[in-house]
């Protein structure tokens, strides 16, 4: 193999110049390239090289302590215990306002009043909270829980004058039949592959379907049969827009932007 | 594995509770979903890239992989196939958001292309896929931008290539440290691995000043001029470890060395116009500190510089520095204030709310003054390609090309395999003074190059 005199480097063996410097390098046909054909002891290079990567790597693992993190161990720990911690979190803040609000209550007026309705919503929340996160990705479950604890709620808030009066006849069958909505249109958001406009037309449905039903109950409970009043003129407006989105996106939907370029 | 409960103390629950509320997507995946399928964002340090390539600095790194027999192109295009489907997420294509790019996988089949062209160049970025495979005679050359991958993602990706190369032509050859095709794919592997680690109340680095650049005639447009020095990996083991030094360092030292000689050789009365700083950078793999199995890029670079207002550094003294700073930056502390600077815009709500265009504008101008203009070069040293011995029969080396640079416009790269180092000089310059003062010095040490040139 060539040698460039003024460099020192060995050049290929057709090369007449060197490609650094330029010089000029007298061909020799007898020389041939012994790079390919040279090979060492395998062990001694492995070592070699362990030798190296180990130190880096040895240095680095000295360096590393997990508590260094803003948010530590992240990624070693398991769901279970991330729904744990932020339960955790939730309980003892909800647990201060609830104290913070009753003691500022007592001190106020001697007795605890008015303290009690914000009391029981913090309550309620926490509940509705807890149960989506113990819940979690258990949608039915989750739904059954936040059903209970909003009724539950209700009636808390009713019987404060120590009696029933609205929260059988009028909460319980509307707020059965809001669930079951919102049920019905999270599984149909699941369930649609293309999502866009159609959803929203959705949504529009299911609140104007509500808004019969909460109509028809105030009629049966005040007027003692079933009546449709206001909500008709609700699906007056709402049923032409929702169907004009429904057309809209099936239409257009694959031609319109997505998601990915409005993204901030 | 110690609890979770064990290593949070109540300030940490609520910091990490809170940062799940301000973004569920912090944790780092690259994948979104919407009503069209799915689509990738670029991770923090592939994000830059598409602003400030062009069809000249395109962004793209290349591995080559020279086998010892003649590649059968239709078998290759095959393997090609078999291990796209299993890296689907890296066969994208860039797209223009209104606020961000963002990746869409491509349905279309990938291609071999000849490899007739200079390496690295003459390819634009938004109108191809992110990477390309080329092929010819003995060598398999993948190119990949770095708004995509770094040069760990690559390797794994030509390492499956090869695999599934050599098994469709019939050789049983181990699979260890190779991810098959077959394999199941990991929602890690398209984490984006700085935001996975990024601190929010650490400060910043410190900032550095505008480095010395090699002077010099640029070479015409789409051209890219690679001189590969090939070495013994034990020759340079040896010498570097008489120094107490590792490979990286060494090179590096060498690298520092050349360029000082540069800066000297300028006329006295014009070196004043150059900034006397030598500021070299050697990228780091970050997955071996901060754990994560991330294909996206995932690296950072440690800074050595020398000021050459203080006079002339012998080798031995740069030899002492370069160890010493290396060492210093090595220190996971540095890297996260590194992650902070580079990932802290990306969470300011205004600065996400700019559209593109004015993105790419600001960043088209700022990258002289933020990145490429403070360093005088880099050295990236990919390591040791840890396949099975078994390949030594199949394989003769591999080589790995850096993406030409426009302020540091002379870059290198070195991939060692069996006993061969390769140590590949990218530049952009017409002059070849850097790499020669290099590689003589490394023969003045007793090491034996054997040097080439391709442009």
């Amino acid at each position: 193999m060539p040698y460039c005199y003024n460099c020192g480097v060995k050049l290929d063996d057709l090369a007449d110049t060197c490609p650094l410097c330029g010089a000029k390098i007298p061909i020799k046909k007898d020389s041939i390239n012994k790079l390919g054909k040279e090979k060492l002891d395998e062990n001694n290079i492995i070592k070699e090289d362990e030798r190296f990567n180990d130190k880096e790597i040895v240095n680095l693992k000295n360096n590393k302590n997990i508590s260094d993190f803003l948010y530590p161990a992240y990624e070693s720990s398991s769901e279970k215990q991330r729904i744990t911690s932020i339960l955790e979190i939730i309980s003892v803040s909800f647990i201060i306002s609830i104290l913070s609000i009753v003691l500022i209550n007592f001190i106020l007026e001697g007795k605890i009043t008015w303290s009690k309705i914000p009391a029981f919503s913090i309550f309620f929340a926490w509940l509705i909270i807890a149960s989506i996160l113990v819940f979690n990705r258990k949608i039915f479950f989750s739904l059954l829980f936040i059903f209970l604890s909003i009724f539950g709620y209700l009636v808390s808030l009713d019987s404060l004058n120590k009696k029933i009066d609205w929260s059988i006849n009028y909460a319980l069958p509307i707020l059965a039949f809001c669930v079951a909505v919102f049920t019905i249109l999270f599984f149909i958001s699941k369930k649609t592959k293309l999502k866009g406009l159609n959803l929203f037309a959705y949504y529009l449905l299911g609140g104007c379907l509500i808004c019969f039903e909460i109509d028809i109950i105030i009629n049966i409970n005040t007027m003692g049969h079933i009546f449709i009043s206001w909500s008709k003129y609700v699906s007056f407006a709402v049923v032409p827009i929702s169907l004009f989105l429904l057309y809209i996106h099936h239409r257009f939907a694959t031609k319109l932007p997505g998601k990915r370029t409005f993204r901030i | 594995m110690k609890s979770f409960k064990m290593n949070l103390t109540r300030k940490k629950k609520i910091s990490f509770f809170l940062a799940i509320m301000k973004d569920k997507k912090l944790f780092s995946s690259t994948l979104y979903k919407d009503r069209l399928g799915h689509f990738y964002i670029l991770d923090n340090a592939g994000s830059i890239m598409p602003a400030v390539s062009d069809t000249t600095y395109t962004s793209l790194f290349c591995f080559t992989c020279k086998l010892k027999e003649d590649i059968n192109k239709d078998k290759l295009q095959i393997a090609l196939e078999k291990t796209i489907k299993r890296y689907k997420y890296l066969y994208c294509k860039l797209k223009k958001g209104l606020f961000w790019y963002y990746l869409e996988e491509i349905e279309k089949k990938p291609k071999i292309e000849d490899d007739i062209e200079p390496a690295c160049t003459n390819y634009s970025i938004f109108s191809s896929p992110l990477f390309r495979v080329r092929a010819k005679e003995k060598r398999i050359s993948v190119e990949f931008s770095h708004a995509l991958t770094d040069g760990t993602g690559a390797i794994e990706f030509l390492k499956t290539l090869l695999f599934e190369y050599f098994s469709i032509l019939g050789y049983n050859l181990p699979s260890t440290n190779i991810t098959i095709a077959s394999s199941p794919i990991d929602n890690e592997e398209f984490e984006d691995g700085y935001k996975k680690y990024y601190e929010q109340n650490i400060p910043k680095p410190d900032p550095l000043p505008i480095a010395f650049h090699i002077p010099g005639k640029v070479l015409p447009k789409h051209t890219y001029r690679v001189i590969f020095g090939y070495c013994k990996v034990d020759q340079v083991l040896k010498v570097a470890k008489s120094k107490n030094l590792t490979l990286t360092e060494f090179l590096s030292a060498i690298y520092i060395y050349s360029l000082q000689q540069i800066y000297f050789s300028i006329d006295e009365s014009k070196r004043r116009r150059y900034s006397p700083f030598i500021a070299f950078e050697t990228p780091i793999n970050l997955r071996k500190i901060h754990p994560s199995k991330t294909m996206r890029n995932f690296s950072l670079f440690l800074i050595s510089r020398i000021d050459c207002r203080m006079g002339r550094y012998s080798l031995e003294e740069i030899f002492e520095l370069t160890h010493l700073q290396m060492q210093t930056e090595l220190k996971k502390k540095e890297h996260l204030k590194m992650i902070k600077r580079n990932v802290a815009s990306e969470y300011i709500f205004a600065l996400r709310l700019v559209p593109l265009f004015l993105k790419v504008l600001v960043l088209r101008s700022a990258f002289y003054y933020l990145g490429d203009g403070l360093i005088t070069g880099f050295l990236s040293n990919i390591g040791k390609i840890d396949l099975d011995p078994v390949y030594f029969e199949y394989i003769d080396y591999f080589d790995f090309i850096p993406a030409p640079g426009k302020a540091s416009k002379t870059n290198c790269s070195v991939v060692s395999f069996d006993n061969k180092l390769s140590i590949a000089f990218g530049s952009r310059t017409e002059e070849k003074e850097l790499e020669r003062i290099f590689f003589s010095t490394l023969v003045s040490l007793g090491i034996e190059v054997h040097v080439t040139i391709k442009f």
